[in-house]
This record gives structure tokens, C-alpha cells and sequence, in this order.
């Protein structure tokens, strides 16, 4: 295939499902909307064969990873021994009543869930040392407003210092950071609007740019 | 764009996080260790509202790839939903057609590991300790950010992101050195390609992006002395 179809091909099928959403959000003409919800079902179809390019990804990925012994690979082989593991058992029985199944998901899956959030709440407070040291003009107003905003939501504040603990952070909240929130949402949803119409017309390449 | 076609290169403000970008691919081919890249959690993948945040953060993986191939950098991109995969694979495959090196491409530069949060969030966090750069650009949302920046940064990675909203900003900017706020980040594949097209498709963009303001002020105003708006909706 030549290099311009490469190129030109995904774009024009992507401008035309694209067109086909929007005009059917737009006007709500019953052909267009039959149109929009025949495609968004293709969506779901494609996802699911995705899933199977995911799956193949992950296995090619780390049986590479043992059979050139990289560093960690014995954490591939385990990755490769529960994904047939959870393979297997979902498929002799799909309920999830399953037992094994069911132990799968109790003592493996949510262990580690908890694991993460526990490592997210450690992360936070790394970052909040980060983000607070006071190197400079910016980060001292950071950091104050940052402790009005913290003595807002506790609520032992008040009994040492009554109702008036709450109104810096309150001004803080409702004042200048909502007045920044809104000029940021309102940016970004714009840029994110222009970037569409870009793809739509074929101008935002860096996605499919071929050979550079 | 008439203007672009004619040869004239259009202006765009300085922004550090974009050069920082070619400083972090320099840092870690003197490293000798790879620049990840992630187009963050959020959404559902490609076929989701969040499409263009993933489109913005692959348009952005077709520069690093060829930037790195050029370097001979390995470049390695964390995928959290599996149709991105084939997308993502030829991005980096024609990025080093591009450059001339069509050796530089590797099955393994594209990694899935899980759409589920948790076990996307953990590899990630994993690739990006074993990197020299980590670069998190797209649908970052507040939880993947903070695990994977963190990863980074407890390694001595030079961490740079880009999200849209104000939440998820939030939680990149203590642990990352340069950070894209809001619209910077759609426009961040056009600008830093330094593409007279695409930087044109962008300025252009901008320009339609004032008539719009002006529109949303006229609104404002037309409410504000009662005038009635009944027939935008007719």
C-alpha cells in the first residue's frame, strides 16, 4: 500500500465515524442515530477482540522476558501462571460464585488492592514533602495556602479557635481557586475541542504520521 | 495556514516543559537507560470521551520514538488499554523508518500489562523506576499519577507530565519536574514536532479558540441585561 493511502485511509474513516457521532448529537435524526449506535456497537465488538491483542502482547512480552532470563523474570513466570490460572477457572465456570475463583479474588486480588491504595496514602505524604519545602516565593504561598485549606477540613481547629479557623480557607477555596479551576477547565476544554476538530480534518497527524 | 504553506514559521510562547523533553531523551542516552512513556489510565481508551487526551499523548510518543531513535535510546511505552497497542507499535516502528534506523524497533517497546487500574498503575510505576525519563502525557488520572510519578522520582527519574484537569495537575506537580497544565497538553504533539503544518493547525486553532471566547462573552452579557437566547435553541 502506498505511503499517501497509508496515511489518508485511518484519517478519512476516522473524520467520517467521527462526523456520523456528532451530527447525530447535534440534530437526533432517527438515521443518523441508528448510524451512531450500529458504530459505537462495532466499538465494543473491536474492544473485545483488542483485549485478545493485549493478551498475546503480555505472553509474547514475558516468555521473552524467561526465556532470556532478564533481571525479574521469575515475576513473568508467575504473571504467566495466574493469567492461564484465571483463564481456565473463568471459563470452566463463569459465575463468580466459583470458589476458586471467588478465592482468587478474595485473598489475591483484593490483598493487593488494598496493597496499592496503602502505597498511593505513602505516596501522597512523599509528595506533600515535596511539594511543601519552601524554596521559594512560590512555594511559601503554596504552602500557606495549603495550611489554611488543611485547618478548613479539621475540625479541631474550631475548638481552639472558633468558626473564624475556617474563613481563610474557606476565601481560599471559594475565591481565587475556584476562579482558577474555571479559567483551566474552560482552557483545556477548548484546546481538547480544537485538537477534535484537528483530528476531524485531518490536520493532527503526530497519531498516525508514517516514516517520520 | 496559508501563511505556513508560504514557508512562514508561526510563533509559539516558550514553554520549559518541551525542551525539557529533548533534555530528558539526551540525560538518559547518557544514562544508558530507556525514556518511558505513558498515556495515562484515564477513560476508555480510544473509543472513549477521553480519545483525544490518548490521541495528544501518542502524538507525543511519535516525537519521543523518533528522538530516541536517533539517540539509539530505548524507548518504552506503558499502554493501559490493549487497542492502543497496535497504534502504539507503529508509531514508534515508522517513527524509526523515519529517522533511517529501522532496526531501532522492538516487539517489547510497547507494554500492556493490565486495563485495570491496579495492575497497570504498578508496571508503570515499575517501568518508570527503571527509567532515566519518565513522561506522562494524556489521560493521567489523579491515582495512576501519583504511583507512577512517584516511581520516577524515588528513582532519580526526570519526571515530566501533562494533564488536563485541575485534579489530576494537582497530583503530578509535587513529584514531577516539568508539568504541561491544561491546554498545553492537547497542543503538546503539534508544538513540540516543531512541524510547520501541524504548528500552524495549532495557532490556528488558538485563533478559533479567541472567537469562541468572545462568543461565551457576548453570552454572558446578552444574559447579564435580560436579553433572551430562546432562539439558539429553536
Amino acid at each position: 500500500m502506498s505511503f499517501i493511502r497509508r496515511t489518508e485511509i485511518p484519517i478519512t474513516i476516522a473524520a467520517i465515524m467521527t462526523l456520523i457521532m456528532l451530527l447525530d448529537l447535534f440534530t437526533g435524526d432517527p438515521t443518523l442515530r441508528a448510524a451512531s449506535t450500529m458504530l459505537q456497537s462495532w466499538a465494543i465488538i473491536l474492544a473485545g477482540f483488542a483485549l485478545g491483542i493485549g493478551a498475546v502482547s503480555l505472553l509474547r512480552l514475558h516468555t521473552t522476558n524467561i526465556k532470556r532470563k532478564r533481571p525479574g523474570w521469575y515475576g513473568s513466570v508467575l504473571i504467566i501462571f495466574f493469567t492461564a490460572a484465571v483463564l481456565v477457572t473463568g471459563l470452566m465456570d463463569l459465575n463468580l460464585a466459583n470458589p476458586i475463583l471467588r478465592f482468587i479474588l478474595d485473598n489475591m486480588y483484593m490483598r493487593l488492592y488494598a496493597a496499592a491504595w496503602a502505597f498511593e496514602g505513602i505516596f501522597l505524604i512523599y509528595g506533600l514533602y515535596r511539594a511543601f519545602k519552601i524554596r521559594n516565593l512560590d512555594s511559601l504561598i503554596l504552602s500557606v495556602t495549603a495550611f489554611f485549606c488543611i485547618i478548613r477540613n479539621a475540625a479541631v481547629a474550631e475548638v481552639f479557635f472558633g468558626p473564624a479557623a475556617f474563613a481563610p480557607g474557606t476565601w481560599i477555596l471559594d475565591v481565587p481557586n475556584l476562579g482558577g479551576i474555571r479559567a483551566l477547565m474552560i482552557a483545556s476544554s477548548l484546546g481538547i475541542l480544537m485538537l477534535g476538530l484537528r483530528t476531524l480534518l485531518g490536520k493532527e497527524r503526530g497519531y498516525i504520521r508514517t516514516g517520520g | 495556514m496559508r501563511r505556513a504553506a508560504a514557508g512562514k514559521v508561526p510563533y509559539v510562547r516558550h514553554i520549559a516543559a518541551f525542551e525539557a523533553i529533548d533534555e530528558a531523551i539526551g540525560r538518559a542516552s547518557e544514562m544508558g537507560r530507556p525514556v518511558h512513556l505513558t498515556t495515562g489510565h484515564s477513560g476508555a481508551g480510544l473509543y472513549s470521551k477521553l480519545a483525544s487526551d490518548h490521541l495528544a499523548g501518542l502524538s507525543m510518543l511519535n516525537y519521543v520514538a523518533k528522538r530516541c531513535a536517533e539517540s539509539a535510546t530505548d524507548v518504552i511505552a506503558t499502554v493501559a488499554f490493549s487497542e492502543m497497542i497496535p497504534v502504539a507499535e507503529d508509531i514508534i516502528r515508522f517513527a524509526s523508518i523515519g529517522v533511517g534506523k529501522p532496526e531501532y524497533y522492538r516487539d517489547d517497546m510497547v507494554r500492556f500489562a493490565s486495563d485495570n487500574w491496579l495492575g497497570y498503575d504498578m508496571y508503570a510505576m515499575r517501568m518508570a523506576s527503571e527509567a532515566a525519563a519518565n513522561i506522562m502525557i494524556g489521560a493521567m488520572d489523579s491515582t495512576s499519577s501519583a504511583i507512577i510519578a512517584c516511581g520516577g522520582a524515588i528513582a532519580g527519574a526526570m519526571n515530566i507530565g501533562g494533564a488536563r484537569a485541575a485534579g489530576d495537575i494537582c497530583q503530578l506537580v509535587p513529584f514531577c519536574d516539568y508539568v504541561l497544565i491544561g491546554e498545553e497538553t492537547p497542543a503538546a504533539g503539534a508544538i513540540v514536532s516543531g512541524d510547520t503544518d501541524s504548528l500552524a493547525s495549532s495557532v490556528s486553532t488558538d485563533y478559533t479558540k479567541a472567537l469562541i471566547v468572545v462568543i461565551i462573552l457576548l453570552g454572558i452579557m446578552m444574559a447579564s441585561i435580560g436579553l433572551s437566547m430562546d432562539w439558539v435553541s429553536m
